[in-house]
């Protein structure tokens, strides 16, 4: 139960950041500190890099939350 | 100002919309080490013929230096000394860590960094480039309270976050939220948390002396 749970909450944290990913074209680029990457190697990057598509997932999240405070504060 | 890799292009453009900023109408005086000048001998020197201008550095860093335009160490915990009592304003990734800290603690800087990697997309260098400008220029035009510059740094953050959102521009907007929240500034309102040190001398001296330990310069 539990795990079908997670599967579910990380399936729709997963098309969510995916989807924050879109809004990246694939010519321009990601700069994370000395490494830079095209939009099109950033989505590839996603596909298969755990740790990266994790973090994606927490940031798009986290800028959810974020805008979500700050409109209450308001 | 290095200028030596993909990344350094952008900020390097991001530093040279400062420079143009202060000196359109000679707000300051300014003196500018660029590209091949941007090494440690060269800022050593500029900084010992400058010791009450504000330092500004750009481009790339680690927890515990500023890297150079030959990418070696342009300012680290071996020559710090010469950010005593020194406004610091840099977007180097991780350098208000260990070189912030120790800087603040040892030699009363004040010290705005930031406390993660500084990320960013080209899809949004306009945003950008406002962003990061934003405090060294609120500086520039006469606030002298860094933890004031903070909190309208933040706000104007907030800004470009809605604006970069309204745009459709998400992957940029949640970037710039990490880069917000990751911009750290110590000053005495806002002093580092206390933590160790990774000199062993200097750790048991905190632990004698708290904070004052810092002040002692070479231990050992």
């Amino acid at each position: 139960m539990s795990d079908e749970r997670d599967q579910k909450i990380a399936k729709a944290a997963i098309k969510a950041a995916k989807e924050m990913l879109q809004s990246l074209p694939d010519d321009e680029n990601l700069v994370m500190g000395r490494e830079v990457f095209t939009g099109k190697e950033v989505k590839r990057k996603f596909e298969f890099d755990d740790e990266f598509a994790a973090k994606t997932a927490e940031q798009i999240l986290k800028l959810k939350l974020d805008t979500l405070v700050r409109k209450k504060k308001r | 100002m290095p200028r030596f890799d993909k990344a350094t292009e952008y900020s390097y453009a991001w530093c040279k919309a400062v420079i143009d900023y202060i000196t359109s109408d000679g707000k300051c005086d300014v003196s500018v080490a660029e590209i091949e000048n941007a090494v440690k001998s060269v800022v050593e020197r500029m900084l010992n013929d400058f010791p009450e201008a504000i330092f500004c550095f750009y481009d790339h860093g680690n927890e515990a230096c500023l890297l150079g335009n030959d990418e070696q160490h342009l300012i680290d915990l071996t020559n710090n000394k010469l950010l005593k009592n020194r406004e610091v304003y840099t977007m180097a990734c991780l350098s208000a860590k260990e070189l912030g800290v120790d800087s603040y603690h040892r030699y009363h800087t004040i010290f705005w960094g930031s406390w993660e990697l500084i990320s960013f997309t080209t899809d949004a260098l306009e945003e950008f480039e406002r962003a990061m400008n934003f405090g060294i220029k609120m500086r520039i035009d006469g606030e002298t309270d860094w933890n004031k510059i903070m909190e309208a740094t933040i706000e104007h953050d907030n800004k470009i976050i809605d604006e970069l959102i309204g745009k459709g521009k998400i992957f940029a907007a949640a970037l710039l939220r990490q880069d917000r929240d990751a911009r750290r500034v110590w000053t005495d309102k806002t002093p580092p948390p206390d933590q160790n040190s990774k000199c062993f001398w200097r750790n048991l001296l905190l632990t004698l002396f708290g904070n004052r330990a810092w002040r002692i310069s070479k231990p050992f």
